[in-house]
């Protein structure tokens, strides 16, 4: 054990981890560490480390890894994730209205039926243009907050903590902050008349061709304290030794970035970038407590209407049939995104 | 006993020897996770258990206890009448409060699952889920049409309290949309309570003359779903002959439309309210209630069970109503009225007999009268003549008496699509993205899909 706790940080972990499970006076541990190449030669392993832990008794039988404490894990997930999915994926199939003690096998009728909703292709557009502006908006300034507030400053500890508060804030709340802060004569239109820009004053979440904008103000605002931390973390991860070196190579501020920075940042990129696409296209909370996904149909989202059809009108099994199909388009999104991302990240 | 003093020694602490041993902990952390675990699961299952032992408990002592789900914004009245009720001795009365947010979620939840309780408060009519005609097929609803309260219903409200010729609804409390108004404000500019449209007009005219917003109007989304447009179009909808009682059963029949009848002239109507600026400022933003509390609104259009939120703003004894003026004479305009939300009991329940004789007690004359005071509610039920309405609703209680009522529109819909129609095309009417023909054939529409 000293031996292989000696070969590196894995190991040290690993011991540490074992001395922590052992019963000294029952327990025998014995573990095998390869280094990453040794590894690799002898068994191609792509991870490079291989790590074999048996455990065993004085009895002499190998100690079996202590399933019974996945059980409570296992049954909040079954019951609370697994057994209602596969309920709603069952329920998109039939024409229950959320009442009825009966429910009538209707087959693919739903999933066709929303190619014919007047309203799906607006709240897919919505949605689609709700996905790519946070994306991009929320990373975009989380990046350029994570690299300001990544330097010495007294203050960042302060400022950081200013940014990523209202991430922790329910996001109803934030949408009743900004539909106070939009109203006519609120404190927007009231700030903008004070700096004689009254001009510019307007029914912010009422003109129907604008309200997604500004709706999507407070999304994006609420949540780049998310982004900045994740970046935050990733620069934590450069080693200053490289960004030294590269400064006495005579590499500025540009190409130090460019070059060391950006592509070492390519896993909390990937993160961030999955997690907002995701976000996006599951935008639900802001939308349905800001504008209801009105005026008119103006800002109705794909998760606006399907609770609408399930809740309200009674249309369980087309709601859940719009559920699954955006969660099929989510997955397939998120795959892809991943896989380009995360070759991305093995290119560099 | 704690896990430390029941592995301690007594003469003191053995460092190793006598801890709890790993796998013990081990075993306890597993159980404990586990009950916690299954506690979760089995919540609902447990809630129900402690619903039922509470009703046993007090069944021993000879006493029923009536479990009722209800809308927080009907709990006051309710909690109020319970009150008296339980010194009466016939029962105990459990209220569960579900918000009005999420009653047209909840409630159908409820009562699939077989938990709504031994009564509950649903919405007449059809067009909601939580509609006795949603909810009656199902047989979800013990049938009440043999019980006395039933002859108190009047002739118009019975309709909406029935599904298939049975009665499965009481209508505690009824409700008519008015027009609020601050008395001080219209004092200011000269203004009395106007009896006819061009009246009503002219009374608008002076409040925007001398500054003020003489309609408060949010037409958001976000301030009650969007419904506020409901209680301008309906009771400018309710002298017309969409109106009648005949025209929702040519609806029914497939004999009439939206789009060929009052609507079009109450749309209108609604469309010049908005173009000579009547309502307030960018209603589809939103509209702050500050400006009623501010005295910058003079009128608020509401069901009567506004009566809080009015007299909150304008004060209640600066509080007035009347019915808005929908027709160009007096003696033919009329009141947009029906039942509110009324009570029913479940198929479900363990205690039928008592639930009976609970929902005949709160349509008596003093239980009307006080449901209706708290919740600001108007007597429907004949011969139960609340005194306290009368204080606020001198203008509207002659309607309901002389039968001068059209019925909520929406209680006569098959669905929920039809009224929503309504209310996203009022807003596309105002940002200029429908017309009235566009928005009504949208109407019709969502009525066949429901017919």
């Amino acid at each position: 054990l000293r031996d292989a706790a000696a070969t590196g940080g894995v190991a040290q972990s690993l011991a540490i981890f074992v001395r922590a499970l052992r019963a000294p006076e029952r327990l025998e541990v014995d573990m095998v560490v390869s280094l990453p190449a040794e590894n690799k030669a002898a068994n191609g392993d792509k991870r490079g480390v291989a790590l074999s832990l048996k455990r065993r008794s004085r009895g002499g039988g190998a100690l079996r890894p202590p399933w019974i404490l996945l059980l409570p894990a296992a049954v909040l997930y079954l019951g609370i994730v697994l057994y209602p999915a596969g309920r709603d994926i069952y329920e998109s199939f039939t024409n229950w209205n959320g009442i009825s003690p009966t429910q009538h096998f209707v087959g693919f009728e739903n999933f066709i039926s929303i190619y014919n909703d007047p309203v799906i292709r607006t709240a897919v557009v919505n949605t689609v243009i709700i996905a790519v502006v946070v994306t991009v908006m929320q990373n975009g300034i989380g990046l350029l907050a994570a690299l300001a507030l990544h330097r010495k400053l007294k203050t960042r500890g302060v400022l950081r903590a200013i940014i990523f508060l209202p991430a922790i804030v329910n996001p109803v709340v934030i949408a009743y902050i900004w539909q106070f802060i939009y109203a006519t004569g609120g404190p927007l239109d009231n700030t903008l008349q004070s700096f004689h820009l009254g001009f510019l004053t307007q029914d912010w979440l009422g003109n129907p061709h604008e309200a997604l904008a500004f709706a999507l103000v407070p999304m994006v605002w609420q949540n780049i304290g998310y982004s900045m931390i994740i970046f935050l973390a990733g620069l934590e991860g450069i080693p200053p030794s490289v960004m030294e070196a590269a400064s006495l190579d005579g590499a500025g501020g540009s190409k130090r970035f460019w070059h060391i920075t950006w592509p070492l940042l390519a896993p909390a990129l990937t993160i961030n970038a999955v997690l907002t696409v995701i976000g996006g296209l599951n935008a639900f909370t802001m939308i349905f407590a800001l504008t209801g996904g009105g005026p008119g149909n103006a800002t109705q989202t794909v998760t606006t209407l399907l609770f609408q059809n399930a809740f309200t009108f009674g249309r369980y099994g087309y709601g859940t049939a719009m559920a699954c199909a955006l969660s099929i388009v989510v997955a397939a999104i998120a795959f892809v995104q991943v896989k380009y991302l995360r070759g991305r990240e093995l290119a560099t | 006993m704690t896990l430390s003093e029941r592995t301690e020694p007594p003469g003191g602490s053995d460092d190793g020897a006598h801890r709890i041993s790993r796998r013990r902990f081990t075993q306890l952390l597993g159980v404990g996770l586990g009950s916690a675990a299954m506690a979760e699961v089995l919540a609902p299952v447990a809630g129900a258990s402690t619903r039922l032992g509470s009703g046993l408990g007090l069944a021993r002592a000879g006493k029923p206890t009536l479990d009722i789900s209800v809308q927080t914004s009907d709990e006051p009245a309710l909690a109020a009448l319970a009150k008296v009720y339980e010194k009466t001795g016939a029962a105990n009365l459990k209220l569960a409060g579900i918000s009005d947010e999420d009653w047209d979620v909840v409630l159908p939840r409820l009562f699939a699952a077989g938990t709504v309780g031994d009564m509950a408060l649903v919405q007449p009519g059809g067009g909601t889920p939580v509609a006795i005609e949603t909810l009656a097929p199902y047989g979800y609803l013990l049938d009440l049409s043999d019980q006395p309260f039933v002859k108190k219903i009047p002739k118009s409200v019975l309709p909406v309290c029935s599904v298939g010729g049975k009665v499965y609804m009481a209508p505690v409390t009824g409700g008519a949309m008015v027009v609020f108004y601050n008395k001080a404000l219209f004092k200011k500019v000269g203004a009395t309570v106007p009896t006819t449209w061009p009246q009503f007009l002219a009374v608008c005219a002076k409040l925007k003359a001398a500054g003020k917003i003489p309609i408060w109007f949010d037409a958001s989304n976000a301030s009650n779903g969007g419904v506020n447009s409901l209680f301008i179009t309906y009771p400018l909808v309710s002298a017309t002959s969409a109106g009648l009682p005949s025209f929702a059963a040519n609806m029914k029949k497939g004999k009439a439309t939206f789009a060929n009848s009052g609507w079009v002239q109450a749309l209108r109507n609604y469309l010049l309210l908005y173009n000579e600026g009547y309502y307030s400022p960018n209603p589809l933003g939103g509209a702050p209630l500050s400006q009623l509390a501010n005295n910058d609104a003079a009128m608020y259009c509401f069901v009567s069970q506004g009566l809080a939120t009015a007299a909150a703003g304008f004060g209640m004894a600066n509080t007035g109503a009347f019915v808005m003026p929908n027709a160009n004479t007096a003696s033919k305009v009329v009141a947009n009225a029906g039942s509110g939300a009324g009570y029913v009991v479940t198929a479900t329940t363990k205690n039928p007999k008592a639930a009976k004789a609970l929902i005949n007690y709160m349509c008596t004359m003093n239980s009307v009268a006080l449901y209706d005071r708290i919740d600001g509610g108007l007597p429907l039920l004949q011969a139960s003549g609340g005194a306290v309405p009368q204080l606020f609703y001198p203008n509207v209680i002659p309607f309901l008496k002389a039968g001068r009522t059209a019925t909520y529109f929406d209680q006569q819909w098959p669905n929920a699509q039809v009224r929503s129609a309504l209310t996203v095309g009022c807003q596309e009417l105002l940002s200029g993205q429908s017309t009235i023909p566009d928005v009504l054939d949208a109407m019709d529409t969502a009525y066949r899909e429901g017919a």
